[in-house]
This record gives structure tokens, C-alpha cells and sequence, in this order.
């Protein structure tokens, strides 16, 4: 082995290709195995991808993602069926077209969680880098294509609505991530006085974000859709507009009570930001045990009713796939949300044990 | 949690490598070690990082970063050691070896043992 190490612009390229999270050690350690340039570029070439899955692995929540998937093709369904109606579905392979954008912000979604160690911006960037990724299949493989409107609103609600499902079924702010750069804890539940106050002060912050977040993310797209659609001849398609308005509203309704957590004073102390903390995770959870009757429900009838009265399908089943799909995606955001309640009740457990 | 119940090849390696290193395993001394004893098969620098990856998530092993040092370009290393629960899951996977040793033997006959013993070191 050579002392002499490895030029220092190799070096920066190489650092900039590998996750935060194992940057430092890796970097030494092929410094220290540094022989020439090219066994250098080699070997880190060949252990950057076995790395990025190992962080993919570790970073990533394999319900969540699920959700999360299922929550970006709904969105570009969504935007589709709002612009083109639901012809679009089945006139040149628009369910598979309609996969690809969402596939990419998911995959993309999954990178930036490994390489970043902030989430905060990673559900709209990486829906940002998924949607350009649309354009640019669009450019080489036109028949992938889809109208830009419906991947730009498409990919607006992708970012809303991920950045919300985050917002609600993550119970810590401390992620696999993190707790692998540490040393290996005893309880992983377990946090330290600096990271409640830490995720008090983050949360108090969010509170006000995640409530607008809401409004504009839930209420509006409803509300523009059901004003777009209010003077329908069908009585029963009109109830459905009214019911789905309703719906949203009282769902937003009760997300927005699962996030007001109260008042956090400047320069709080740590017991108050331990409450609050503590508040904040048990609200969220009786928000998850009651994800259905509250949330869910009310949510899936008027679009249910919709469904089921549109004039434009015509053919049954078409209606009917239309119906189970929207089922089936609110049916599994209910049952993950139930997965996730014991993790928040695990991170109070240990709150309380402190 | 991962399942901790069930042992790799590989992880085997890595585990006995961070056993014999004691408190110099870091991802280098590591990888040497276990390419010593996975011989004559070559063992990947990124294969050693995921399976480690792996058992720290197992809670076999533990992680921290040293101090920097001038010769890895005045970056930390990542040293490892075994916890309690990867001790007691090397010396179950130990004791199967040995008894897939003992029976094999048995079957093949002491000659064979003997040959292997002696190549093996």
C-alpha cells in the first residue's frame, strides 16, 4: 500500500458520488487502499452501487414506500382523468403510461432519502427529478408519453400528498439513517434530551406548514374539481361532488386536530418540549387507530358516488376497475396507517420511560 | 427488527474477521481478514460494507467513528466490535460447522479429514 493518497479532485468526484452517511469512512478507507488512480476510480466505482442499495435498504420503510407509490399514481390518475376524462385511461395504454412518472418519483424518492440527510425537501425534489425524467422518455420514446399538465398537476399532488403521508405516518424524526452513524443503541426508541427538544422545536415549526399543507393540498384540488363539475345532468354525480367537498373537509378537518399540538414557548424548557413532543406523537396515533372512521371514510363515499354516476363511462367494467382501485388504495392507506400506531406508541413508551 | 435466527456465509466471515481483529475492525482490516478467510474466493470492499450494514441492523455488531488519522487523509474509520447477541450467534454457526466437520468425516472417512485439515492450515 501506498502513503501517498489519491488526488484530491478524484477524490472530491468520488465523495460526491457516495451517501453522507458512510461518506467519511469509506473515502479514508479507499484512501488507505489507494495504490493507483485507476484501482482507486475502480474500486470505488464497483462498491458505490452495492453501497447506495445498502442505504436504500436501511433508509427506506417498505410500507411506507408502498403507500407512497400507490399515492403517485393515483395523483397522475387523478390529473388525467381531471383534464382528458376517462377515455384517457384506456386509449393508448394510459394506465402504463400513467405508471411511468410515478415509478420514477418513487425511485428517485428513494436516492435522495439515501444519499440526503434531510427530508424536508426530499418528496418535492425528487418529484421534481421524476417529472423530468417523464420529459425526457417523452423525447426519446414518444408513445411513453404523457400531456405535460397532467404530469406537472400530476406531480404537484405527488409532492403534496407524499410530503403528507410522511408528515403522518412517520413517528420520529430521528431515521435508520442517522441511528446508523451513531453508535448502535440499546433502544432504538430511546432519544436523547437534545433530540426531543430538537424534535419539539421541528414539530412546533411544521405544525403551521402541515395545517396550510393541507388546506391547499386536499381542500383545493376538491374543491376546483367539484366547482369544475357541480352543473353535471346526473343528480347523483352532483350528491357525489357535494358529499366528496364535505368529506375533504371534515378529513382536513380532523388531520389538522392531529397536528395542533398547542403552544411551544421561545427557549421552552425540556420538560415542556417533552410534552409537547409527547402530545404530538399521541394524537397522531389516536389519528392512525381511527384513520377509517374518521379519515378514510369520509373521504372514499363521495368519490365512491361519483365513480359510480360519472355519465362519461359508459362501459361497466370500466366503472367497476375505476371503483376498486380507488377502494383499493384508501383500503391500504387504512391498514398502514393501523401497521404504524404501535411505532408511535413504542416512541411514547419510551418517552415515558425517561 | 431483522431476523437474527439465521446466519450467511458471509456474515459468518465478517463476524469471525471482527472477532480475531478485536479493536482494530474497521472496513479495511476487515475486508482483509475476511478475504484471508474466504480464500481462495475474492471478496468485494462493497460486499464487506453491506453485510456489515446488515448485522449492525441484526444488532450483532456495533458501530463508531475513531478519530482521523494523516494516513486515511485525515478521515475517521468506522471500527466495529461484536455485541453479546452476535457472540453467542458465531459460536451457534462455530458449533454447526463443527458438526457438519465431525459427520462428514465420519462419512468420507479420517484420511479425507485429514487431507483438508492439513490444506486448509
Amino acid at each position: 500500500m501506498s502513503n501517498q493518497g489519491p488526488p484530491k479532485t478524484l477524490e472530491t468526484i468520488v465523495g460526491a458520488m457516495l451517501p453522507s452517511a458512510c461518506r467519511e469512512n469509506v473515502l479514508g478507507d479507499l484512501c488507505e487502499r489507494y495504490r493507483s488512480n485507476r484501482q482507486y476510480l475502480c474500486e470505488a466505482l464497483a462498491t458505490l452501487p452495492l453501497l447506495v442499495a445498502s442505504r436504500i435498504r436501511r433508509t427506506a420503510d417498505g410500507q411506507i414506500v408502498l403507500i407512497e407509490a400507490f399515492a403517485a399514481y393515483l395523483s397522475f390518475m387523478a390529473a388525467g382523468w381531471q383534464f382528458y376524462g376517462s377515455p384517457f385511461f384506456y386509449d393508448h395504454s394510459g394506465f402504463l403510461r400513467l405508471a411511468v412518472p410515478a415509478i420514477a418519483a418513487i425511485a428517485c424518492l428513494l436516492v435522495f432519502d439515501a444519499y440526503f440527510e434531510s427530508r424536508a425537501l426530499g418528496a418535492p425534489l425528487a418529484v421534481a427529478a421524476g417529472v423530468s425524467f417523464q420529459f425526457l422518455l417523452a423525447g426519446l420514446i414518444p408513445s411513453l408519453s404523457l400531456p405535460a399538465v397532467v404530469v406537472l398537476v400530476g406531480g404537484a399532488s405527488t409532492a403534496l400528498l407524499v410530503s403528507g403521508l410522511r408528515s403522518v405516518l412517520q413517528a420520529s424524526p430521528l431515521r435508520p439513517l442517522r441511528q446508523a452513524t451513531e453508535r448502535q443503541r440499546v433502544d432504538p426508541y430511546r432519544m436523547s434530551p437534545e433530540e426531543i427538544r430538537a424534535a419539539a422545536l421541528r414539530l412546533h415549526k411544521r405544525a403551521r406548514a402541515v395545517r396550510i399543507a393541507l388546506r391547499v393540498g386536499i381542500q383545493l384540488p376538491v374543491a376546483v374539481w367539484v366547482f369544475a363539475r357541480w352543473h353535471s345532468p346526473s343528480p347523483l354525480y352532483s350528491l357525489g361532488c357535494f358529499v366528496s367537498l364535505a368529506g375533504s373537509a371534515f378529513s382536513v378537518y380532523v388531520i389538522q386536530n392531529a397536528f395542533s399540538c398547542g403552544h411551544l414557548e421561545p427557549n421552552p424548557s425540556l420538560e415542556m418540549c417533552r410534552e409537547f413532543y409527547r402530545g404530538s406523537l399521541e394524537r397522531r396515533l389516536n389519528l392512525l387507530r381511527c384513520a377509517w372512521p374518521r379519515v378514510l371514510g369520509p373521504l372514499l363515499v363521495g368519490p365512491l358516488i361519483v365513480f359510480a354516476a360519472d355519465p362519461s363511462i359508459q362501459i361497466l367494467w370500466m366503472r367497476i376497475s375505476s371503483l376498486v382501485l380507488v377502494t383499493l388504495f384508501y383500503g391500504a392507506v387504512g391498514w398502514f396507517a393501523r401497521r404504524r400506531a404501535p411505532v408511535f406508541q413504542r416512541q411514547i413508551d419510551a418517552l415515558d420511560r425517561r | 427488527m431483522a431476523k437474527t435466527d439465521s446466519l450467511g456465509q458471509f456474515e459468518q466471515l465478517v463476524l469471525t474477521a471482527i472477532l480475531t481483529l478485536g479493536d482494530d475492525a474497521y472496513g479495511v482490516s476487515i475486508h482483509s481478514k475476511a478475504e484471508e478467510l474466504a480464500r481462495p474466493k475474492e471478496v468485494s470492499l462493497g460486499a464487506v460494507y453491506v453485510t456489515l450494514d446488515r448485522l449492525e441492523d441484526k444488532h450483532l455488531v456495533s458501530s463508531w467513528l475513531s478519530d482521523p488519522t494523516p494516513e486515511r487523509g485525515g478521515r475517521s474509520k468506522r471500527c466495529y466490535r461484536l455485541e453479546a447477541l452476535g457472540e453467542r450467534v458465531l459460536r451457534e454457526s462455530a458449533l454447526t460447522a463443527k458438526r457438519i466437520w465431525d459427520v462428514t468425516t465420519l462419512a468420507w472417512g479420517k484420511e479425507w479429514g485429514k487431507r483438508w485439515g492439513k490444506e486448509l492450515g
